[in-house]
């Protein structure tokens, strides 16, 4: 009992802190009337890239004024349900090539994956879109894509994949891309240091096995820690440090539980797996993040930020020698699921939320 | 017109209630099976503590569904002017919930619902769980008394 009391003391001591170093904010719609916002990059002028799951791609100014909206031709793009464009990035080159990469649903509803598509930006739009990767097998049903993207130092990168939902068993199958995360070059080869390339019975693009939908993933430089999260059924959401070769358990060791309520595995933990170093149950159903480097908020230096759909808020946690020591609950107020969540490059985090009148929200400290 | 006769819910619910039973050790049998498959051998007592488990929690998922899948069964049974045998009893259970899956997984913003399903051999080991119920419920059906 005493031990109890004080566990409960000591969290709501912390909480009391935690809320005492938390800077006041506020918030500044950019945008809205947006179709179900995915993800936002910043161009080196000021202007953002965002991408809506229904296809389109907008360039906005800094104060969200639309420059443009473009429907990319990409190949089989695939618009159903969970399916649709997704991730957009800058290529390390970018200053140089103006090239972007975007990730996006492609095939059709009984065979489908997830895809990754090159591009230059232009004044008006894009041009010499290509398409670099597409992750295999090609499988039915529209859920579980993964699909956002993050650059490495050596200038790769990593992509995020699914299980395809009804394949979740395939996340532990290494010939194939599912319920992975695989690492390319930015044409779309492999780079020949990837962890598996050259054994047998392995895809030689994956990274990382053992996921589920990852939709969050972030390389903090300073650290040099690539951070992502997962989706989890019911519970067992998942924040991970991915490291090459690794497998993080998905479905054999789990918190979460099927959506029915029956067990998915009776492990959630198992030798050689990996296991998290944080978790949601029950889930908040995570999609983007970041790991803020800003300097509008001093004291939320080096905190990841966790953006909720099911939840409708933010996670921040404060990580402490790739632990997470703390956590608080963020911009509840907006009642609304969030979809992503940047560090600009003014310092500012933007949010984007997931409807049909989804918003870019620009978070500053309150004047 | 369909004229629903309460009375006969007393042979239904026990046929539901052994649909729902037969339905979620399906259920463990076959996501066992998958993990088994990846994991290895699974020690006896996780098996037991995951079939509990899934009685204790899928069940209450399961049950409605059952309730549906045998009442609408049961009404057809009743309805078709040919004689009440076990087989066309049986084949309307598993055809029911057959029909009753598709609907679900149309419904639901997931591929699959149930996880068992996902196969061929599961969804048809469920079916068979359904025709289990549906011949429970015509043996107590005509086991009444001749005044019930």
């Amino acid at each position: 009992m005493v031990k109890v009391s004080l566990f409960l003391a000591a969290v709501l001591m912390q909480s009391v802190a935690m809320a005492a170093v938390s800077p006041s904010y506020q918030f500044k719609i950019l945008a809205d009337n947006l179709n179900h916002p995915w993800a936002l990059a910043f161009l080196p002028d000021g202007d953002m890239l965002l991408t809506e799951r229904s296809g389109a791609l907008k360039r906005l100014t800094a104060e969200g004024s639309v420059r443009f909206t473009i429907r990319p031709e990409l190949p089989e793009l695939l618009l159903v349900s969970q399916a649709g464009l997704q991730d957009v990035m800058l290529t390390p080159d970018f200053d140089q090539s103006a090239k972007i990469i975007l990730s996006y649903a492609c095939g059709t509803l009984d065979a489908n994956n997830t895809c990754l598509a090159s591009a230059v930006l232009t004044d008006n739009g894009l041009t010499n879109i290509t398409r670099i990767f597409q992750a295999q097998p090609l499988k039915s049903g529209a859920a579980h894509f993964g699909g956002r993207i993050a650059f490495l130092p050596d200038n790769s990168l990593v992509l995020t994949l699914g299980d395809g939902f009804d394949y979740r068993e395939q996340a532990q199958n290494p010939a194939n891309h599912l319920g992975k995360t695989v690492r390319l070059n930015s044409d779309g080869t492999v780079p020949q240091d990837n962890p598996f390339v050259g054994q047998k019975g392995y895809a030689a693009e994956i990274f990382s096995l053992g996921h589920r939908n990852v939709q969050g993933i972030f390389y903090d430089a300073p650290t040099q820690t690539l951070y992502s999260h997962e989706h989890g059924p019911r519970g067992g959401d998942e924040l991970n440090i991915i490291t090459p070769g690794t497998n993080y358990g998905w479905p054999v060791a789990t918190n979460g539980i099927d959506y029915t309520g029956a067990r998915v595995s009776p492990f959630t933990t198992f030798t050689g797996m990996q296991q998290a170093i944080w978790g949601w149950t029950p889930s908040i159903a995570p999609a983007g993040m970041t790991l803020y480097r800003g300097t509008l908020f001093p004291a939320w230096q080096g905190n990841i930020f966790v953006a909720a759909l099911a939840a409708k808020n933010v996670h921040r946690l404060e990580i402490d020698n790739q632990k997470v020591i703390s956590e608080q609950v963020m911009f509840t107020e907006l009642k609304q699921r969030i979809r992503d969540i940047r560090t600009g490059p003014d310092g500012a985090l933007y949010l984007l939320t997931d409807s049909a009148a989804g918003q870019l929200i620009k978070v500053t400290p309150a004047s | 017109m369909i004229v629903v006769r309460w009375h006969r819910l007393k042979y239904l619910l026990p046929a539901v209630l052994l649909v729902t039973v037969l339905a979620s050790i399906t259920q463990s049998c076959f996501n066992l099976a998958a993990i088994a498959a990846l994991s290895g051998n699974i020690p006896i007592a996780d098996i037991v503590a995951t079939m509990w488990f899934d009685l204790t929690h899928f069940s209450l998922t399961y049950a409605p569904i059952a309730l549906i899948n045998l009442l609408f069964a049961s009404i057809l049974l009743h309805m078709l002017p040919l004689s009440r045998g076990y087989f066309l009893a049986c084949l309307l259970g598993a055809a029911l919930l057959y029909a009753m899956v598709l609907i679900i997984n149309t419904l639901v913003p997931m591929p699959t619902l149930i996880a068992a399903t996902r196969s061929a051999a599961g969804l048809l080991s469920m079916m068979l769980c359904s025709s289990a119920g549906m011949a429970l419920y015509l043996w107590l059906f005509k086991r009444r008394p001749a005044n019930g």
